[in-house]
């Protein structure tokens, strides 16, 4: 990397290292700014993880307001985008599991409680969109892969994450995180040769190489 | 079921080629630049892979409405404040109505109380830029020029992160931001120079007859006002020297513990391999600044920037008097340590007239 590469990413990791001293010691400008900084992430994985909006809307404030009450306690971290997320996907899963508890008495883990969320709130809004006829034929195809297939190229692709940050967040080996983005990207390839519209420059992609 | 296509995967199986792809430039970074030359049969397999990443992210891209994140803060703000005045409330055994007076009386204490506590920060604390003489710093027209007039050699920090110590008695001229091409700087006296490397922007010293050329290295200057001799002695990297009547631009190449000597009478330069006497003459120990700022008042660290660049920090007062931040700063450009501090409070600057401008809002 060049020198202003290097600065341009040491500046941005040290503008995070001063939102979050700041913030820890107080300031409630530098934790607006962190909130701004890290709130469609968190908005854009929630989506998938939750089937109810204003749960996710709850977990969202919680996390933010219990942040801000122990920021004294707070280590500091690597990554921050990676901590929230993963403090996020804790209390939505416990958030899921709870609900399905008082609608259900079977024995429940982390795959059932995938399995069983019926709908996301993003599936949601696909199928509005879909209604409203502005189809984008990638998100379909990803929106029906399973749960755990969708977050995997979410936390890969949207989020950006490394492969061993994947597999701490869904608790895999790494190997299995490779494997299991594999598979989902041979999952879309399906959906979308299945689809009638060949529109984007990915569908093309896709069918190009075989 | 269909394979997905082993090339492209072995990509997006790379973290790197994710971190690029998430940056969100349309350049390749120097990184993948490179790659690309080694590569040149794979460099079409690497940018359809790219353009499917792209394609992924994008139809990731979350389908909420700006107002959801809005009204997530607004709720988030409410409780804190709300937390906050109930912890006073708990405190106080008074009544409703002598609680909203005290609760009045408290925060104009409050005020009080992180008045004084700056004021006890900017006196306290160790000065950051504060020797007991400094350098005097001008505006002329659109330069900056900068005499040490003090017993002891003084530090100049340039905005692209160059530093130059001033000997006693030397001055320093340049335009205040630089320019755009080229980073020029005219030469009083002596001084010794750690050049900050840009490749878009060759670093020229004129002292006197004397043109020194350089991309990042540091070096030591000599200029004898009397008698119009110039000693340059290099410590690391290359810098090329000549004439500055003279057409070639690279009559001398220096590498380090090289040195020349220009006798201004006779015109000529003598290039030889180490010098001791100019070695022995080189940097005296310099009082560097410290910018590394934990926990000060952002007024502070104004005044600092002030008096390391001599470029004028325009701000509103009252707006940050009570922000107080932590900012590790070290050698990166001005503009980079601006964009730091800025972050750090919600602010923005912009530059005008060579004079800087910050504009925010105050502190709670």
């Amino acid at each position: 990397m060049n020198r202003s590469e290097n600065l341009r990413m040491k500046s941005e990791n040290q503008i995070e290292i001063s939102l979050w001293m700041s913030f820890k010691n107080g300031n409630r400008n530098a934790f607006a700014e962190i909130y701004k900084t890290h709130i469609h992430s968190l908005l854009g994985y929630g989506i998938k993880l939750c089937s109810d909006q204003e749960i996710l809307k709850d977990n969202i404030q919680d996390l933010f307001i219990e942040l801000w009450n122990g920021r004294e306690n707070l280590a500091n971290v690597e990554c921050l985008k990676f901590y929230l997320i993963k403090s996020l996907r804790y209390k939505l899963v416990r958030a899921e599991r709870k609900r399905l508890l008082q609608i259900n008495t079977d024995p429940i883990n982390d795959e059932n409680v995938y399995k069983r969320v019926e709908s996301s709130v993003e599936s949601e809004m696909i199928e509005k969109e879909t209604r409203a006829a502005q189809i984008n034929t990638v998100r379909k195809a990803i929106n029906i892969l399973s749960k755990r297939q969708q977050e995997v190229i979410q936390l890969r692709f949207y989020q950006g994450f490394t492969n061993e940050q994947i597999a701490e967040l869904m608790q895999m080996n790494y190997q299995s995180v490779s494997n299991l983005i594999y598979s989902s990207l041979c999952r879309i390839k399906k959906n979308l040769s299945s689809s009638p519209v060949f529109t984007t420059a990915l569908v093309a992609a896709f069918s190009f190489f075989v | 079921m269909e394979n997905f296509d082993e090339n492209i995967f072995s990509f997006f199986d790379d973290d790197e080629f994710i971190r690029w792809v998430s940056s969100n430039e349309d350049d390749a970074d120097a990184y993948w630049k490179a790659w690309m030359q080694k590569n040149p049969g794979k460099i079409k397999g690497l940018l359809q892979a790219r353009q499917v990443a792209q394609e992924l992210s994008k139809a990731q891209k979350p389908l909420i409405a700006k107002k959801l994140s809005e009204d997530i803060w607004e709720k988030i703000n409410l409780h804190i404040e709300k937390q906050q005045q109930q912890a006073f409330i708990s405190l106080s055994p008074y009544s409703p109505h002598k609680r909203q007076r005290l609760m009045i009386a408290a925060s104009i204490g409050g005020l009080l109380l992180a008045a004084s506590s700056i004021y006890y920060f900017s006196t306290i604390r160790i000065d950051h830029a504060n020797a007991t003489a400094k350098i005097t710093t001008n505006v002329i027209s659109n330069d900056l020029n900068h005499v040490n007039n003090t017993p002891e050699s003084r530090l100049v920090y340039l905005v692209d992160g160059t530093k130059i110590t001033l000997q006693p008695g030397a001055s320093l001229k340049h335009a205040v931001f630089l320019q755009k091409d080229k980073r020029e700087v005219y030469l009083d006296g002596d001084a010794f120079f750690e050049v900050a490397k840009d490749a878009s922007r060759p670093f020229y010293v004129y002292a006197h007859d004397i043109v020194l050329r350089v991309l990042g290295t540091s070096f030591n200057v000599t200029t004898n006002k009397k008698n119009g001799n110039v000693t340059v002695l290099v410590k690391t990297g290359k810098v090329s020297v000549f004439k500055s009547s003279s057409k070639n631009k690279a009559e001398f190449i220096l590498t380090p513990t090289q040195s020349i000597r220009y006798t201004a009478q006779t015109q000529s330069i003598v290039k030889s391999e180490s010098d001791a006497e100019l070695e022995k003459a080189e940097t005296n120990a310099r009082r560097a600044i410290n910018f590394d700022f934990e926990e000060t008042p952002i007024v502070t660290i104004f005044s600092a920037l002030e008096d390391a660049y001599g470029i004028k920090m325009n701000y509103d007062e009252k707006v940050f008097s009570k922000c107080i931040i932590t900012a590790p700063l070290r050698d990166e450009p001005f503009e980079e340590k601006l964009k730091i501090i800025c972050a750090a409070v919600g602010a923005k600057y912009h530059i005008d007239n060579n004079e800087v401008f910050v504009e925010g809002t105050a502190c709670k």
